[in-house]
């Protein structure tokens, strides 16, 4: 049994290197003959590689049984599926031992729900290919039948933005009837059917009914899943009130309030915050009432030495009538104050000043420097998630499924992608210079202070906190900055709900995510984490495995008890760092403030992601293998060093009575 | 004595702030500038009674002083280097200061270089931060004459014109801005200069700048003047034994011979006097046949391969000649060479690859794209730099010429077929191709000595024209290319792609480029091997002209420098016999593999949901030793920014860049180096205990962190460009806040002691 889902396992993996062969097109073709290449991967892979498969004791049990009865803990279902290996082999001889393109690998918690047989795939890159499709409640599984090794599909969900019918029951031509998927990760999928087997009804409809469980009234997959991770619980990685402490606070100047415990005075914001110690509880709510949504000024950050601060909220109300509002003049004002070192105060508008302007007709606007003395505000001319979600959709077109070989530059800048990341970026550096150059604080906003606001505020803590360049600072800044703060995951993404045309939805975290990545490049050993851990965390963000990404605000997510119902995505990364760390990574480098370059020169294209269904795209010796390289090859001599050392001192503490040798001094301090 | 010294200077750098302006504008003044330097100097050490100072060493720091500002004020020369002119009371501008930040100094024309000199002592503090890479034949701010590209005067009325040589100037200028072949802007203010200085200093860079003949360069004064000698380790392919040595090593005897129909050039000045053809064709037929071909490049050897496919170079047939009878007879004798089973594959390199016009105007597109001067010039354009970067069609030529390489070097692998590399002349962009392929099929050409012996052979010897494709003296603009550069930069492109596999680094590639236009080595001056003989027996009448040779990188660079070339993932996987220890590592990760079953498909996810990241492909290495496949894809290729971004202040990165990277992946391959060393004498005191350490010395890992001296690291700021000297301009001196490279030992385990150089 665990042979044979070994071997599944292991050619799943191999399905890259067929599309690398496959693809006529491209020069990866021809330098050893594929099958050769193949075999030896399954030789060497194959002992590496046993569990893959292990969660489904025996598949077509638990593809029957609809519930989680039949589902074990994953490392139990490992040890009692030996007791079927002789039975498993005596059938894999016969079968030759080919994977069952019909018994996807599955999570706890998750059920076959439909299969469709004789299905094409048409990959676009290794071109169509027969197999079976199956859907479960958490995803798309696909196997080729027609391929050694098999092409298979593995896809949650949660990524599909769109699925639509292609072709009628007329149509002629081969692969013209069946199902095409638009991605949310930068691809789309096309399954072709067969006219007369019927099969793609009862598929397309278990793909709309499961990619799309709020439309359709069912729980997201997350509360499904039935896994756990041995580790330290994700859902305590954040605790504001520890991560409030290691900057300092409650101090002199700031103190912690429970104004907004039962999200009365903001709804979108977390219930313990943190506002200059001066600042009575009673007068905060008068702020907040000229604020959009109430999201009054509050610290995100402090530097340690000067104690200049970032504080984030909304717009203020100002309206065409250019209101005034005397409590939130004079709590700018006790903001300035808090810090010592600076008679100043920088407003950052994260908004092109024409938004700002507009924003006036809607009640909302931004600070009048007449009005708030010793404030200066800076247009940071961002551009609202319309815009951005405009250049995302021209960027998908431009990286799937081919690109532009003649004018790829050129069709990159016109999608503006990089100039708005670069926006953003200068933004952060600007913030960030302030506070560490200037030693004056800043406060941040946008319109209502949680799209363009949580990416500057993120950003510019990133820059000059090197505690949020660790793998668990990270996690803390995207708790704090992002969920906590109301980031409205749940819009943006738009998960579970068929709704693609949604103009709610909008690619900010995505951006956020493509701006560390811009400064992991820029900074390559600053940073404790590596590209993968950035990749899975915008996998997880549309996959709705885990309970993270799911919801808007702090509030809505206690009431649906995300914590105790879900796993946290960040339970299943700290069980395996090792797979997230950056081999480069020099702390002690880095202890300091990093401005990363926002010039076009210095931003590119993450290939890494946006093109990474493309075979061609991958790098054939990838450089971050060959640090990780070192870094095992260092442990692995650390620890044959020591275990020597040790053997050696024991030897000598027994012929101890002897005259000792003359001491080796050693070349190393270990 | 050298903390005094420096203390002398602090009091005369206050001195002369106390004094303020008036010091500076009397020093800049029309008064002749010498008796200005002594005032200068009695002023400062009338300033000198520093309390802290003893009488007798006081006098000795005084003397060492006043001569340190004698010095400072004069260019220092190579042998053979004269002064033609100066400039005094020249400002140089700091790049990207919008020319409001000046240093005032005097500016010499020379016959080698464009220096300048001043006794302002930032560029003193400057010097002392003992910047890497620094050359021993020039000052980070010295211009060698043969690395201008472009020299653009600035009348007094703002209107900018480009000098073109020959031309003598009349009127003043109020600025010159000197565009140099290494993608670095110099700006001069002539403001203050007297009139006739002003001319004559514009009028002499001019004409020094491209001379009309090669025996006015001053590479011949220098060669008259140096004692080099050539190294005979060093393959030079002059002769007719290091031919017969590369044939012998790639297994091509018996079947090609090394010909010397050209002794003393007589067939041929565009092939050197030796050269290897088919075994089959004699003497007589070569005769016969050269002069069917282009300038005489009729088909000859570069490289056999394993499987006895060969690569071979030829110009094309003239018009003339007869077409058929010729070509099929050399081809044949190449297919019987290679075995004689398969016909040769001529590939039209006319055809496949850009022409030289083509790659002429691409690299000046490159290179105006890559040159600002002014932060507002650099913002301006920054939206739309990829549009224009893309309109350079630089990177498409790149990826052009790896694509037909990688072609024929699967022809050669897996055809088992012989190509023939075809064009016009013959030595142009055969050199990028037969490099390239020779590059991939063989990995002694990844070291940097293969690889230096490649390009002597390739490139040198077989006849690139340097000199006239770097325009080192006056000539036809159209023969100007920078097909060398494109040369490097598809290296360059192969070393991003496999980044273990090449023994050099980038600064290695960037420093080949650097000394094409330094215009001094015997390597990178002539068009052919003939035109070398030539310039050394007409010009020199002297036996001993001789000129260094361009590998021999102690002429321009210090021991630690050199370190700098040395790829540390190379160096690790290739040179060190860690067989042992890697298969330890690689066991121990299946044990983790397989003690963790708990490794599930929920743990994976990730892999499965497509990335195909993991601990799967760690140690393995693909059987072949062939780079091969090569991506050729538009968004694979990068820009070097290395080497065109460095002078580029606005875009660089403090404290970060790829040298981030470079400088860990060194202090991690030194960590292994030194704990496997531990482990050897580990090993051996536990089978006997006396013997131990001096048995095992510790093995020399040629990086940058296994010096013994480590104070070159802590004055060393990084950037992204470096090792080359960063200029920060006062904007961005604050955010310099990252810390000496000697950080990066901090709590390593790589032994270092802190050699304190002072006294």
């Amino acid at each position: 049994m665990q042979h044979r889902l070994a071997l599944e396992a292991v050619l799943r993996f191999s399905q890259i290197s067929m599309d690398r062969k496959q693809n006529p097109g491209t020069q990866e073709s021809g330098t050893s003959s594929p099958g050769l290449k193949a075999a030896s991967r399954d030789s060497l892979a194959a002992p590496e590689r046993q569990a893959p498969g292990s969660s489904m004791e025996s598949p077509s049990l638990s593809s029957k049984g609809s519930d989680g009865s039949a589902s074990k803990s994953l490392c139990s279902s490992a040890s009692s599926s030996s007791e079927n290996v002789e039975n498993f082999e005596s059938k894999a001889s016969q079968e030759s031992s080919k994977p069952s393109p019909d018994q996807p690998p599955l999570l706890e918690g998750e059920t076959v729900k439909g299969q469709g047989y004789d299905v094409t795939y048409l990959c676009p890159y290794s071109g169509p290919t027969r197999g079976t499709l199956s859907v479960t409640n958490y995803k798309l599984y696909f196997c080729s039948i027609d391929r050694e090794p098999p092409l298979i599909l593995d896809v949650p969900l949660g990524i599909c933005s769109r699925v639509e019918k292609i072709g009628g029951s007329t149509s002629k031509g081969e692969n013209s009837y069946g199902i095409d998927i638009l991605c949310k990760d930068f691809r789309n999928l096309r399954f072709a059917h067969k006219q007369e087997n019927h099969s793609r009804r009862p598929i397309f409809e278990k793909i709309q009914q499961f990619a799309f469980p709020i439309t359709n009234k069912m729980p997201l997959f997350a509360f499904e899943f039935k896994g756990s991770y041995d580790t330290e619980e994700g859902w305590r990685i954040y605790d504001p009130q520890t991560e409030y402490r290691r900057q300092g606070v409650p101090n002199d100047g700031w103190r912690i309030t429970h104004v907004n415990g039962n999200y009365e005075v903001a709804d979108s914001y977390p219930s313990l915050l943190v506002v200059p110690k001066a600042q009575p509880d009673d007068e905060l709510k008068h702020v907040a009432e000229f604020r959009t949504r109430g999201r009054f000024p509050v610290l995100s950050w402090i530097h340690p030495e000067s104690q200049a601060t970032i504080t984030r909220s909304s717009q203020p109300m100002v309206g065409v009538a250019g209101k005034r509002n005397k409590d939130d003049e004079h709590y700018i004002q006790m903001i300035m104050e808090a810090n010592a070192q600076s008679h100043k105060l920088y407003i950052m508008d994260a908004r092109p000043s024409v938004n700002a302007v507009a924003n006036k007709a809607r009640g909302g606007g931004y600070e009048n420097e007449d009005s708030y003395h010793n404030a200066e505000l800076v247009f940071l001319d961002i551009h609202n998630i319309h815009v951005m979600r405009e250049s995302s959709r021209k960027l998908k077109e431009e990286c799937f499924p081919a690109i532009d070989e003649a004018h790829w530059l050129s069709k990159i800048e016109s999608t503006h992608w990089l100039e708005h990341i670069k926006v953003i970026l200068a933004g952060a550096v600007r913030i960030a210079d302030k506070v560490e150059s200037n030693k004056t604080s800043v406060l941040v906003h946008c319109s209502d202070g949680w799209d363009r606001t949580a990416q500057l505020t993120s950003l510019a803590m990133l820059m000059l906190d090197p505690y949020y360049r660790t793998i668990r600072g990270f996690e803390v800044l995207i708790e704090k900055e992002w969920v906590s703060f109301g980031h409205k995951f749940r819009q943006r993404v738009g998960h579970g709900e068929d709704k693609h045309s949604d103009d709610n939805r909008s690619p900010v975290f995505l951006q956020l995510v493509d701006c560390v990545w811009q400064m992991t490049q820029q900074f390559p050993n600053a940073f404790e984490f590596n590209e993968h851990f950035l990749i899975t965390i915008l996998d997880h963000l549309y996959s709705c495995l885990f309970g993270t990404f799911l919801y808007n605000c702090q509030m809505h997510a206690e009431k649906e008890k995300v914590k105790e119902r879900t796993q946290s995505l960040w339970s299943f990364v700290n069980c395996q760092l090792e797979e997230f760390t950056n081999p480069l990574y020099a702390a002690y480098v880095h202890a300091h403030v990093l401005f990363p370059v926002a010039s076009l020169r210095r931003i590119h294209l993450w290939t890494g992601y946006y093109c990474r269904w493309n075979p061609r795209m991958r790098p054939q010796e990838p450089i971050h293998l060959r640090n990780r390289e070192l870094l095992v090859l260092k442990a692995q001599l650390q620890r044959r060093v020591q275990e020597l050392q040790k053997e050696l001192a024991n030897k000598h503490a027994r012929t101890n009575l002897q005259p000792s040798p003359p001491r080796m001094s050693s070349p190393v301090n270990v | 004595m050298a903390k005094r010294f420096m203390s002398y200077l602090n009091n005369y750098e206050v001195e002369m702030k106390e004094k303020g302006k008036a010091t500076f504008k009397s020093y800049i003044s029309d008064i002749i500038g010498d008796e200005e330097e002594e005032r200068n100097e009695e002023d400062s050490e009338s300033a000198e009674p520093s309390p802290s100072s003893v009488a007798p060493e006081s006098e000795e720091v005084e003397k060492s002083a006043s001569a340190f500002f004698e010095n400072l004020m004069h260019p220092s020369l190579l042998p053979g280097e004269q002064v033609i002119c100066q400039a005094e009371n020249t400002l140089r501008f700091a790049p990207y200061s919008d020319r409001k930040q000046g240093i005032s100094g005097n500016l010499f024309v020379t016959n080698f270089k464009v220096t300048f000199v001043t006794a302002d002592k930032s560029s003193y503090a400057y010097k002392e931060t003992k910047q890497r890479q620094r050359n021993k034949l020039i000052e980070d701010n010295d211009i060698p004459l043969t690395c201008i590209d472009t020299i653009y005067q600035v009348l007094s009325g703002g209107k900018k014109r480009a000098l073109a040589y020959g031309q003598t100037v009349s009127s003043t200028s109020k600025y010159l801005e000197i565009h140099c072949k290494d993608f670095r802007i110099h700006v001069f203010g002539f403001k203050f200069v007297a009139k006739d200085q002003n001319k004559r200093a514009t009028n002499s860079i001019v004409h020094h700048s491209c001379p009309t003949r090669d025996d006015l360069l001053f590479a011949y004064e220098f060669g008259l003047n140096g004692k080099f000698k050539e190294n005979s380790q060093r393959n030079q392919f002059y002769e007719q034994q290091g031919w017969a040595k590369e044939l012998k090593r790639l297994n091509g005897e018996g079947r090609w011979r090394v010909a010397d129909v050209n002794l003393k050039y007589h067939l041929s000045t565009s092939l050197p006097e030796y050269f290897v053809v088919p075994m089959q064709l004699t003497n007589a037929d070569l005769q016969k046949a050269a002069g069917q071909y282009i300038e005489k490049h009729l088909p000859t050897w570069c490289y056999t391969y394993k499987n006895g496919a060969s690569l071979v170079r030829m110009s094309q047939l003239l018009p003339e000649s007869d077409f058929k009878a010729c070509e099929e007879k050399m081809l044949s004798a190449i297919k019987q060479s290679s075995g004689g089973t398969v016909d040769v594959e001529v590939m039209d390199l006319t055809q496949l690859c850009p022409s030289l016009m083509e790659i002429r105007a691409s690299g000046q597109r490159l290179m105006s794209l890559c040159m600002t001067d002014s932060t507002k010039e650099f913002y301006s354009f920054d939206s739309s730099w990829l549009s224009r970067l893309d309109s350079t069609q630089w990177l498409q030529h790149v990826a052009t010429c790896l694509k037909v390489a990688a072609n024929a070097t699967d022809i050669i692998l897996n055809k088992t077929q012989s190509v023939a590399l075809k064009e016009e002349t013959g030595y142009d962009l055969s050199c990028v191709i037969s490099c390239l392929v020779q590059i991939l099929l063989d990995p002694e050409y990844r070291t940097q000595k293969g690889f230096a012996s490649l390009v002597q052979r390739e490139w040198v010897v077989m006849g690139h024209p340097f000199q006239r494709r770097s325009r080192l003296v006056q000539g036809a603009d159209s023969e100007q290319c920078p097909l060398f550069l494109m040369f490097l930069d598809c290296v360059w492109q192969l070393l991003q792609q496999f980044p273990s596999r090449l023994a050099m680094t980038e600064t290695y590639l960037t420093s080949l480029w650097d000394t094409q236009q330094l215009g001094v080595t015997d390597t990178f001056l002539f068009d052919s091997a003939w035109h070398r003989q030539r310039f050394f027996r007409e010009g020199g009448k002297l036996p001993e002209v001789s000129l260094p040779s361009a590998w021999d990188w102690h002429l321009q660079f210090s021991e630690e420098d050199i370190l700098l070339f040395n790829n540390p993932l190379y160096s690790l996987f290739n040179s060190y016999d860690l067989e042992n220890v890697i298969a330890s590592a690689k066991g121990s990760l299946k044990r983790a593999g397989k003690s963790a079953s708990t490794i599930s498909y929920a743990r994976s996810l990730t892999e499965f949901h497509g990335d195909c990241e993991g601990r799967k492909d760690l140690f393995k290495r693909p059987n072949s030793d062939v780079l091969l496949p090569v991506s050729t894809t538009a968004a694979r290729l990068q820009l070097w920014s290395q080497c065109y971004l460095r002078w580029c202040v606005p875009a660089q990165i403090l404290g970060g860049g790829r040298p981030a990277g470079y400088l860990q992946q060194c202090l991690l391959v030194e960590e292994v180096i030194c704990l496997d060393h531990k482990l050897k004498i580990l090993q051996e005191q536990k089978k006997q205990r006396e013997r131990g350490r001096d048995q095992f010395p510790r093995p020399q890992s040629g990086l940058v962190f296994s010096l013994e001296a480590q104070s070159q690291l802590n004055s060393c700021h990084l950037t992204s460009s470096f090792p080359f000297p960063a200029e920060v301009t006062a904007q961005t001196q604050h955010k310099l806040i990252s810390g000496p490279l000697s950080l990066y030992l901090h709590d390593s385990l790589v032994e270092y002691e802190f050699a304190n150089s002072e006294d």
